[in-house]
């Protein structure tokens, strides 16, 4: 089922490092717009998905000079809800929440009025078990993909999928974000470091040895 | 290897990989800061990497050429580095990254200074491709020695962490 939505995310889920099964887990959706990400947490086996989302397109925090057409626009592409309700009576699921007001969702999400939402963290609270579905070694490889680009996705799925996650968890615990900061920096510098001075010491060679094995004739 | 097009840039190239070495320390605040929900200070560090290298490195760019630039580029990242200090030791109290850098700098700079050596007992002979390979080899045995010597702890750990088993801290 397609909805005409407002960004195409059909590609995302794959890129994100978002568990392959919630089994057991509520999750919440917040700005669902047509419910994509409800829909896909569901799908992923969340025993509950709420999905909260401001119908009323005034109601949101736009940037400051936003173009009123422009607010318009995307809330007709919203058209209320319409393809959230769509796609919820074409997929099923009891579990779900309608999209609610915006006293709802600040209700839903414990915040008060002018306050700030909690903050984001990934995989918190999530069993050892399930972490370990989050080793960038489990990642599927790309076969038909070039030897750098491999080791570049490897290079960003640890990043995404390991660091910065593990980031978030311990964000509000100084002590081990300080110990992970030391550490992470201290073993990239393992190889940063002399790869950088290497390359200083080295690049007059790097550069000379050819220039004057062409004008001796000798290899150099 | 490059070739004498290249020749003109050898101080860049130099540049660039002192600019990666040091530029590294701290690299990885950003993540940090995202995940505390405060990007202000990576806009400033934005703002003021822009500006430095616009007030420094376009003046010195024109006036010196490529040398200029990467003096610029050096500037930056020094300016980098002064505003990721700053953040870094509001963030984490007590924290210098001077110190850190100390620290985290130890394994990698006996190899630097074993080839400086070197090259000072060479006493400015003919370079030749035998005698750079093996300053290069022991660069890097040099490198792994003292990495090993000085970190083992802390390799001790992150292999642990690779390999799954039972994990022993290493400290911070």
């Amino acid at each position: 089922m397609v909805t005409p939505g407002w960004y195409d995310l059909r590609a995302l889920p794959a890129q994100l490092p978002l568990p392959a099964r919630l089994d057991g887990l509520r999750c919440l959706d917040v700005g669902t717009f047509d419910g994509f990400w409800a829909f896909e947490l569901e799908r992923r086996g969340a025993s509950e998905v709420m999905a909260v989302d401001l119908l009323d397109p005034l109601g949101w925090d736009w940037p400051a000079g936003s173009v009123p057409d422009t607010v318009e626009a995307i809330g007709q592409r919203k058209r209320g809800g319409a393809g959230f309700e769509l796609a919820a009576a074409a997929l099923g699921g009891a579990q779900r929440l309608r999209p609610r007001n915006r006293k709802g969702v600040r209700e839903l999400l414990g915040t008060p009025r002018g306050g700030r939402p909690q903050r984001h963290r990934p995989h918190a609270g999530l069993d050892p078990r399930r972490r370990a579905r989050h080793r960038p070694g489990r990642r599927r490889r790309d076969r038909s993909g070039r030897l750098d680009s491999q080791l570049t996705d490897r290079l960003d799925a640890i990043i995404t999928q390991t660091l910065y996650p593990a980031v978030c968890a311990v964000a509000d615990r100084t002590e081990l974000l300080f110990e992970t900061f030391v550490k992470s920096n201290r073993l990239a510098l393992m190889w940063a470091m002399p790869f950088g001075l290497g390359l200083a010491l080295f690049a007059p060679d790097l550069v000379a040895s050819c220039s004057a094995s062409a004008g001796s004739g000798q290899p150099s | 290897m490059l070739g004498e097009r290249w020749e003109r840039a050898t101080i860049l190239i130099q540049a660039f990989g002192a600019i990666a070495a040091v530029g590294h320390l701290g690299f990885n605040w950003t993540a940090y800061m995202r995940a505390r929900g405060d990007t202000r200070p990576l806009a400033v560090n934005g703002v003021v990497s822009a500006a430095v290298f616009l007030a420094a490195g376009v003046p010195l760019t024109l006036a010196l050429g490529l040398p200029g630039f990467a003096l610029g580029l050096l500037a930056m990242t020094a300016a980098g580095l002064t505003v990721r200090g700053l953040y870094l030791g509001r963030l984490f109290a007590g924290f210098h990254l001077g110190r850190h850098a100390v620290r985290a700098l130890a394994p990698s700079l006996p190899a630097p200074a074993v080839i400086l050596l070197v090259r000072a007992a060479e006493g400015g002979a003919q370079r030749g491709a035998g005698l750079v390979l093996a300053e290069l080899a022991l660069y890097l045995a040099v490198t792994v020695v003292a990495t090993v010597a000085l970190e083992r702890p802390l390799l001790r750990e992150a292999a642990g962490y690779l390999r799954g088993g039972t994990l022993r801290p290493a400290g911070a």
